[in-house]
């Protein structure tokens, strides 16, 4: 009798480990009835997995650890991370007419590397802040991301102040596309398909990729309940097991095709096929009407991308103290990471 | 009576049941409620409505915006946190369950939070039986409309009567153990590939 695990995810292309699981069998092969649930926004994920209407989650990584220490207004749920969902993911977009501007002001830095983008950020704030205008606005999506941190580390890397030097808001993965069309944000950090989308509806570039800023920070996460752990320790082995052997499979280069089809499904990303391929073909194209870059955005299983290492989240960490006004100390967080990261649970599966 | 003076927001990607819940709360003697829809300048919108109680589907992509008005900063004049009766842990999944979380303005007392949450979820749990209920009816009378259609084509092509036509179809849908709907799709599907 298989016994069915609730998985919740938001539809990205990074949410291919678990869907390959279930898709492929791995599940199953472990004696578990994935079922997985798609959610509209990270608040919805969390709360469904802190209240037990989720078994399992697709998670961003610092969100378990903000769960666990009741940090944003939600109260403390004791979380654990047993494994890592991949590595890389993440890109910052700026609409066209920044990206103009971005390249005018400062063409050195727009030339590369890419890292070094946002020092041409900061000559059209510089501009800006002279000539009266108003700060620009980046969006990222959620308080507790590697994204918000990823956003903040580029910012600040050239001297932008994050707080003080742009406006910086929170919006849903799905909606970022329309806010940049529209005009309400100038840029953002999400992950694919919304970086590549932008570009191929001709309204954004891409400055920056995560690889670009912290290759190594974690991205998404495999997040449970400790308590659900503990009810059944060999039932989360198993999990992780059926993940880390989809990983391996999603990772190679001869299964992307048939991954990008798979995610491109209606129960999963369920749109733009063509832009979910090219992130996941290692040769997207950055710019409208830009040539192919080799870039392979999305690590699922080399590397070490599944492992759970406390090393890797220290910079998260760091992160949330230096940016997060949430009262949290280095403490109270360095006992946090050694309570949620679990790699004894993943060795437990893989070894 | 002031905790009648409380101002709530409802936020809803659905201007249905964003209705039922307005005129529930209106109903048990909240006067100050306001309905807004899915928009891209959500905050800016928050701020100027200024409300005590937010009130929002728990699957609305929105709720990550408003989980930046949960951190002190200076984009953020009024502080919010979700609220959670933590001596209540029965309506903590009744809510979520039901689909609903509700934000409140730092500082407010869970007592008078409480029963405006709970007409929420009334609220919620009545228009998903409403809409289930209709979603059932409209089924029923797509099944009735596709009876109608094979009967048709029954009686004008193999030239049975109304009565003949039905039992045909009948018997056929016993013994394949099918719906009598399915049964007739089948009869539809077969004499369109005919043309």
């Amino acid at each position: 009798m298989a016994e069915t695990v609730t998985l919740g995810f938001v539809p990205l292309v990074d949410c291919a480990v678990p869907v390959v699981a279930r898709e492929l069998g791995f599940a199953a092969a472990e004696g578990i009835d994935l079922v997985l649930e798609r959610e509209a926004g990270w608040a919805a994920v969390r709360d469904k997995l802190a209240f037990g209407l989720l078994d399992a989650a697709h998670i961003l990584a610092p969100l378990p650890l903000a769960l666990h220490l009741g940090l944003g207004g939600i109260p403390a749920v004791p979380m654990a991370v047993p494994m890592a969902l991949g590595l890389g993911g993440n890109a910052i977009t700026v609409s066209l007419p920044l990206f103009e501007r971005m390249s005018e002001a400062d063409p050195d830095a727009m030339a590369g590397p890419r890292a070094g983008s946002a020092r041409a950020l900061k000559a059209v704030i510089e501009a800006d802040r002279t000539a009266g205008r108003p700060p620009l606005s980046f969006a990222t999506v959620f308080p507790f991301s590697s994204h918000t941190y990823e956003l903040r580390a580029w910012l600040a890397g050239a001297g932008i102040d994050p707080d003080r030097d742009v406006n910086l808001g929170v919006v849903a993965p799905a909606r970022m596309v329309e806010s940049l069309a529209s005009g309400w944000i100038d840029g953002y950090c999400v992950g694919e398909p919304w970086n590549l989308r932008a570009v191929q509806r001709g309204i954004g570039a891409v400055v920056a990729s995560k690889w670009d800023i912290r290759p190594d920070a974690p991205e998404k996460v495999l997040g449970l309940r400790a308590a659900w752990v503990d009810q059944d320790p060999a039932r989360t082995v198993a999990l992780v097991r059926a993940l880390v052997k989809a990983a391996a499979w999603a990772d190679a280069a001869e299964n992307r095709p048939a991954l990008a089809q798979m995610l491109a499904a209606p129960d999963y990303v369920g749109t733009f096929p063509e832009v979910i391929a090219m992130a996941l073909t290692g040769r997207p194209v950055l710019q409208p009407g830009g040539e192919p870059v080799a870039l392979d955005t999305h690590v699922f299983f080399r590397d070490r991308a599944t492992e759970p290492l406390p090393e890797r989240a220290q910079w998260l960490v760091e992160q949330m103290l230096r940016w997060d006004r949430t009262g949290l100390t280095a403490e109270g967080a360095k006992a946090a990471l050694a309570a949620v990261w679990r790699p004894e649970l993943w060795a437990a599966a893989v070894g | 009576m002031g905790d009648r003076d409380l101002s709530i927001l409802v936020i809803d990607g659905d201007p249905d049941r964003a209705a039922v819940v307005e005129r529930g709360l209106v109903e048990a003697g909240w006067v100050r409620v306001s309905v807004i829809g899915p928009s891209v300048n959500l905050l800016a919108r928050i701020q100027a409505l200024a409300p005590d109680v937010v009130i929002i589907d728990l699957e609305n992509p929105d709720r990550d915006t408003l989980e930046q008005m949960f951190q002190v900063s200076r984009a953020v004049q009024r502080p919010i946190c979700m609220f959670v009766d933590h001596s209540d842990d029965h309506m903590i999944h009744a809510a979520i369950e039901a689909g609903v979380s509700a934000y409140v303005v730092d500082g407010l007392k869970q007592a008078r939070i409480k029963p405006i949450v709970e007409t929420a979820i009334s609220r919620f749990n009545a228009f998903d039986r409403l809409r289930r209920e209709r979603d059932e009816a409209q089924a029923k009378l797509a099944d009735r409309k596709l009876v109608e259609r094979a009967k048709g084509l029954l009686m004008k092509n193999r030239g049975l009567t109304e009565e003949d036509a039905y039992a045909l179809m009948r018997k056929t849908a016993m013994k394949q153990n099918r719906k009598l709907s399915d049964i007739a799709q089948s009869v539809i599907t077969a004499f369109e590939m005919e043309f």
